[in-house]
């Protein structure tokens, strides 16, 4: 077979594009990880309440899917919050075993609620049909915005977390949460605040998500999968690295797709991060040295 | 004796399992057949919970030894025994591979939990990948016909076997090295456990036990299917079960899945009563599932088996007292072996020696040339010592000065990257830790790492494994290694339950178990008070008497100055002097590097 630049471009840049959501999704699970220590796998859940959520007032004709997501994500931020207070008030103080049993548990309550309510049947909006092309290259206008919105987040929590006070101090109690503490930072606060983040940052993702993926229940498990996958790529606690990372997986699934088929793209990946796994633990893009 | 107890609820459950296919229907044998399969499955990822890591992949193995079965079945004759043989065969090679590259590596936690994901999760995508396995759509088991009541038979026999099998293995060197592990894998190094080796044997039985169960269910539900084959439910149900039961307990996994079940049955009961329809029900299973998992998480994160244990432990009151609850398994067989030995017994090669160190003048441990620097940072340049037989040799110096990596170089921790240690003219430093301890080098943590789940005895029944590989021989090495300290009274208590100075002797007599030549003391006397530093120092002169020798790094001067019969003197990595102590006192370069004017004034008795 052969491919033409222009197939290989689309294909690229579509990847890039998807890339970058699924760095969105991966860097809610890397701030909290950062952070609060916890491995929050739940994180697939919330991006999928969100994708319903999104779905139903759009359908509904309440609210554009745009504008539902500028709902849902100060929504989500509260919602962290009140989950940080609640739910996982104790998880950061548990074994990483004990918390990956745990967020799991609530993976599974988060995902089944949702086939519960919702059906197992795969659900997605309609396209506006509106496409831009330059150099033979044609995309959806769907994509390009979901993509220039992730990258958008991505680079307005970079300067969040290296310009600003708040930000400075979330970082801090990521690197040394002992050493925060005796500065006098309030690290509950700051893992409360980081959880909240995180919740908001699903929202944006699964907003633009639906914009442009198929979804039904059970995507919250492969969402969760991804998000850890792209973490690890990226080194555990760098929020920024993790974008980053998003964006190579949905250009190596976009690769292997072209190349063979979604799943033997999906196989490759799950087989390149068990090599990272087992060979740079501390991720790919990190800069960090093995312990 | 807890084997009396056993026998008749093993009988009971035998008879009661072999009644069932006289009355019960087809429906109630087809639930049994899964609550036992699942039962048995549980049991078997319990064993690589022994070693207390999560996997959150054993659906790897499980498809393994499905798609093998079924594809062999299909493809081979038709023969099952083959497939499941072959499964299992496939998944342990795997496993080895694997977990082999996952422990030299050194992964734990979340890196581990989600190495063996992702090995899942590929395997799944490989199955749906690949047209002779079916793709999405799996494989059927058509025609197949099978004698009633085998695969019932087969599970009931399964689970019975593992159940023993874990009862046993608990009670082995082998479990009592997987707890060692669980609890502290430096610490169980440390005292001659080949961690490496025993957690990879674990695991290895576990994914082959797994590979089993796959083709039991295979057989059962007559298709495998890369969803329900290697997907994550499956895990996450066997981790559920076992969490729920109890991790690391006997009965604790099978009772895990069979209140499972029993939720499972509940809801679907509910579920036809509200017309909710299949797929609701399933979900409201797993909905359930996942809030039991968060449940056990917060308020059972021992179990329930542990929990009942506990609770039944408590309620027999004072009687109880001897046998703790978090104690495993084993403690009261050690009640019998109430037989202080004497410490003469303790070292073979014990004999009483000279007083003068010159006099035993044959090198022991020769330290040649050490240099170690992490990243750049040098913590140790060209350190040379030697140790003679029957010595108590202090090594000394500021903080930072490299004391503790010495230790960590002479016990195998970390290796030298330039010169070497030999003990006996022997090589140490090419050797892992427990390698360095089969070898007569013992050695105690500056921080007290007990075995926190372990009774006294059986923390100290772990050192004492390094030589004797009978559980009742090792026994009686551990209990004459605690009667050397004064823990014998003890023996039975928890290891958290002790004093800090108790597990200060427990660390003590943990090394001595492995029966040492020469024991690596890390600040024993830290945060003790006088008289129980005089204790300890007591403790050190009469096992030196023994016939065994000392290496002592001590931030108390007082103790050090009267206890070593030399001193070596390390500063930022480097010797600056050695000698006798009254020496070191009086050497105007060390007074200048470290110990300040006041050590002129510390008393030296033992100097000559």
């Amino acid at each position: 077979m052969e491919y033409s630049p222009s197939v290989l471009g689309q294909m690229l840049f579509t990847g890039a594009l998807m890339g970058s959501i699924y760095g969105a999704v991966a860097m809610g699970f890397s701030l909290i990880f950062g952070v609060a220590k916890i491995v929050n796998f739940a994180h697939g859940g919330v991006v999928v309440w969100v994708m319903y959520g999104v779905l139903l007032a759009a359908r509904s004709g309440v609210a554009h899917p745009y504008v539902a997501g500028l709902v849902a994500i100060p929504l989500c931020y509260w919602i962290g919050h009140g989950v940080q207070r609640t739910l996982m008030a104790r998880v950061s103080a548990m074994s990483d075993d004990m918390q990956i049993i745990y967020t799991f548990g609530l993976l599974l309550v988060l995902t089944y609620m949702a086939q519960f309510f919702f059906g197992p049947d795969v659900h997605y909006l309609p396209t506006s049909g509106r496409s831009v092309e330059f150099g033979g290259v044609v995309l959806q206008a769907e994509t390009i915005i979901a993509g220039a919105l992730a990258l958008g987040s991505a680079l307005a929590l970079h300067a969040f977390l290296s310009r600003t006070w708040l930000g400075k101090a979330i970082r801090a109690s990521a690197d040394n949460r002992r050493g925060a503490m005796l500065i006098g930072l309030d690290v509950t606060r700051l893992s409360r605040v980081a959880m909240a983040l995180s919740f908001a940052l699903a929202a944006l993702a699964g907003t633009i998500l639906i914009t442009v993926t198929t979804f039904y229940p059970l995507r919250a498990f492969e969402l969760a999968v991804l998000a850890f996958v792209i973490v690890v790529l990226g080194g555990m606690d760098n929020v920024f690295a993790s974008f980053v990372a998003g964006v190579l997986i949905g250009m190596l699934e976009a690769l292997g797709t072209l190349i063979f088929s979604p799943s033997i793209a999906q196989m490759a990946i799950y087989a390149l991060i068990f090599a990272v796994l087992l060979v740079r633990p501390q991720g790919l893009l990190s800069r960090q040295a093995t312990k | 004796m807890k084997s009396t107890f056993w026998l008749p609820l093993l009988v009971v459950f035998t008879l009661m399992a072999a009644s069932v296919p006289f009355w019960g229907s087809g429906y109630s044998i087809n639930l049994l057949t899964q609550i036992f399969l699942f039962g048995f499955l549980a049991a078997a990822w319990n064993f690589m919970a022994l070693t207390g890591l999560v996997s959150l992949g054993h659906a790897a193995f499980f498809g393994v030894g499905g798609y093998a079965t079924a594809w062999i079945y299909l493809n081979g004759g038709a023969n099952l025994v083959v497939g499941a043989l072959t499964g299992m065969a496939l998944a342990m090679f795997l496993a080895f591979v694997v977990y082999w590259m996952a422990f030299r590596s050194g992964l734990r936690g979340i890196y581990f939990s989600g190495l063996t994901l992702v090995l899942a999760e590929a395997l799944r995508f490989a199955a749906i990948n690949t047209p002779a396995l079916g793709r999405s759509q799996g494989l059927e088991l058509v025609s197949l016909h099978l004698p009633p009541y085998l695969l019932y038979g087969l599970t009931v026999a399964l689970l019975l076997l593992t159940v023993a099998g874990t009862w046993w293995l608990l009670r082995s060197p082998l479990g009592y090295r997987l707890q060692a592990v669980r609890e502290n894998e430096g610490a169980a190094e440390a005292l001659g456990v080949h961690t490496f080796r025993v957690k990879l044997a674990a695991t290895l039985l576990s994914a082959g036990l797994v590979a089993i169960g796959g083709a039991l269910h295979a057989v059962l539900l007559r298709f495998v299917e890369p969803e329900s084959d290697f997907g994550l439910s499956l895990s996450l149900n066997l981790l559920l079960g076992t969490f729920l039961g109890g991790t690391g307990t006997v009965l604790g996994p099978p009772i895990g899945i069979l209140v499972l079940f029993g939720l499972r049955e509940g809801i679907a009961r509910l579920g036809e009563l509200l017309a909710l329809g299949s797929s609701g029900i399933y979900a409201l299973q797993q909905v359930l599932y996942g809030a039991v998992l968060m449940l056990v998480v917060v308020a059972l994160p021992d179990g329930l088996v542990t929990r009942v244990q506990r609770w039944w432990i408590t309620s027999r009151g004072a009687s109880a007292q001897t046998r703790p609850a978090a104690a495993s398994p084993d403690s009261s067989r050690a009640a019998p072996a109430v037989r202080p030995a004497p410490p003469a017994a303790m070292s073979p090669q014990a004999r009483l020696r000279d007083d003068s160190p010159s006099a035993a003048n044959t090198p022991y441990l020769e330290v040649i040339d050490v240099s170690r620097s992490f990243r750049g940072i040098t913590a140790l340049t060209n350190v040379s010592f030697e140790l003679c037989r029957g010595e108590i040799l202090g090594l000394i110096g500021p903080n930072g000065a490299g004391k503790t990596t010495m230790f960590n170089v002479i016990s195998g921790i970390f290796p030298a990257q330039r010169g070497e240690v030999r003990f006996k003219g022997e090589r140490l430093s090419a050797l892992a830790p427990h390698q360095v301890c089969h070898r007569g080098v013992a050695r105690t943590f500056q921080i007290v790492q007990p075995f926190a789940a372990l009774t006294v005895l059986e923390n100290a029944l772990i050192g004492a494994l390094a030589r004797h590989a009978r559980i009742a021989e090792a026994r009686e090495a551990a209990l004459a290694a605690l009667a050397q300290v004064d823990l014998h009274a003890k023996r039975d208590l928890p290891a958290t339950s002790l004093t800090l100075q108790d597990r200060k002797m427990l660390e003590f007599a943990r090394a001595l178990a492995t029966g040492p030549e020469l024991i690596l003391l890390d600040e024993v006397m830290a945060g003790l008070n006088e008289s129980e530093k005089s204790q300890i120092a007591d403790k050190i002169l009469e096992i030196r008497d023994t016939g065994v020798s000392f290496l002592l790094v001590e931030h108390n001067m007082r103790a050090v100055m009267q206890l070593s019969d030399r001193i070596v003197v390390l500063d930022h990595g480097k010797v600056v002097a050695t000698g006798l102590p009254s020496e070191i006192a009086h050497d105007p370069g060390v007074i200048s590097v470290y110990l300040g004017r006041s050590l002129a004034h510390a008393p030296v008795s033992r100097a000559a």
